[in-house]
């Protein structure tokens, strides 16, 4: 019977693999991504000539905490629904506290900050830039995560392609800290969150391409 | 399941053939046309399941994992056919007649014996034989007069004939048309 044949054509190509080679195929990319990125601020936008001195102080660092863990439930996210019957409740109710966190950190600070002072505090000097240079970061960052990505098995290719874009934009976004020297909370919340939200929705559309499974 | 991870083929064999067996009668039960592809869905989860074995966590349960991506293949299959209403291939007949499977490989087949003629002698029975095109139209295509067109396809057949005279299938249809 033609089955048969197909199951022992199927059986004889078989190099081990698992799931914790998937995982670390995803998480080796994110270096040379990283470094695209890197790449990508030294030489289109300069790294923020005070960057010796902020990486000592705790902005830098709450800036970075809040991309690094956009990024990491990208990849969490992506892990589950990459996998068919793996529960993607757990990372999708870590995105909405992560959210509302943000947004309530923001409108917190917003509210302790003078009231003729909070338009400036939201807009800073590059919000006109910052979503569109995030967004171009992880256009640099992506390629190589949604290529190591693509041997995942979505049953919802969108949510994996959201996944994969909330990883890559908040690689680009902590990798983005190193040139911006934004330091409100408002502005971080507004149009860090925007920049990121660009390559989920990127990633949302091309899910469909990259995983025809 | 573990040991097809490892690569160990025997393992892997058993654990698609059995599963299989499940698949088969699930999608015949679940497909209200009588399960005609049913055979077709069982081959592409199969397929699946091997492509993306990776993605089988070992803290997850097998049938968990493997179900979830033939319901995936049986929903895809479903969307795919529509709400269209469908007939057995066999009524299609007619609509298919012209473009089989066959066709292109009577085709390259017909190339290849094609192809022991000389250049010219082939495009005239070519586009004589094959395109259909009368034979003066052709004389005139590749330089002949009508009546040395005429031979030159009687040569050409009569040549293919000879060396293909071997094999009875092909001898006899070249009688037949000439």
């Amino acid at each position: 019977m033609k089955t048969d044949d197909l199951v022992a054509a199927l059986a004889v190509d078989l190099p081990p693999t698992g799931v914790a080679r998937l995982r670390t195929g995803v998480g080796l990319v994110l270096i040379p991504s990283a470094l695209l990125a890197l790449v990508g601020v030294w030489l289109m936008l300069g790294f923020r000539p005070d960057l010796a001195a902020a990486v000592g102080g705790p902005t830098f660092w709450a800036k970075a905490a809040y991309t690094i863990l956009a990024a990491g439930i990208g990849f969490w996210l992506l892990d589950r629904a990459g996998r068919p019957g793996a529960e993607v409740r757990g990372p999708l109710i870590l995105v909405a506290i992560a959210g509302v966190t943000v947004v309530l950190a923001g409108a917190v600070s917003l509210m302790m900050t003078p009231e003729d002072a909070r338009m400036a505090a939201i807009m800073g000097r590059s919000a006109r830039v910052c979503p569109t240079n995030i967004a171009s970061l992880s256009l640099l960052a992506a390629p190589l995560i949604l290529f190591a990505a693509r041997r995942f098995a979505p049953l919802r290719p969108g949510l994996a392609g959201a996944a994969t874009g909330l990883l890559a934009g908040g690689l680009a976004a902590t990798v983005y800290g190193l040139h911006c020297p934004e330091h409100t909370a408002a502005f971080v919340a507004v149009w860090y969150t925007l920049g990121m939200a660009i390559p989920v929705a990127v990633g949302a559309l091309l899910g469909r391409l990259v995983w025809r499974w | 399941m573990l040991r097809g991870l490892d690569g160990d083929a025997v393992a892997w064999r058993v654990l698609l053939t059995e599963f299989g067996a499940h698949l088969r009668a699930w999608f015949m039960r679940q497909l209200f046309d009588g399960g005609a592809d049913a055979e077709d869905l069982v081959q592409e989860t199969l397929i699946a399941l091997h492509a993306k074995r990776a993605t089988w966590d070992p803290k997850q349960t097998f049938t968990g994992w493997a179900w979830a991506i033939a319901r995936h293949k049986l929903i895809d299959h479903l969307r795919k056919r529509g709400r269209r209403p469908t007939r057995p291939i066999e009524e299609a007949e007619m609509l298919y007649a012209d473009h089989t499977v066959e066709d292109g490989a009577t085709r390259a087949d017909l190339s290849r014996c094609l192809s022991v003629l000389p250049v010219r002698q082939r495009g005239l029975i070519e586009d004589v034989r094959v395109q259909g095109l009368s034979v003066a139209e052709a004389a005139e295509r590749h330089g002949y007069s009508v009546t040395a067109a005429k031979v030159s396809l009687h040569r050409s057949l009569k040549a293919l004939n000879t060396r293909f005279a071997g094999e009875p299938a092909n001898g006899r249809s070249d009688h037949e048309d000439g």
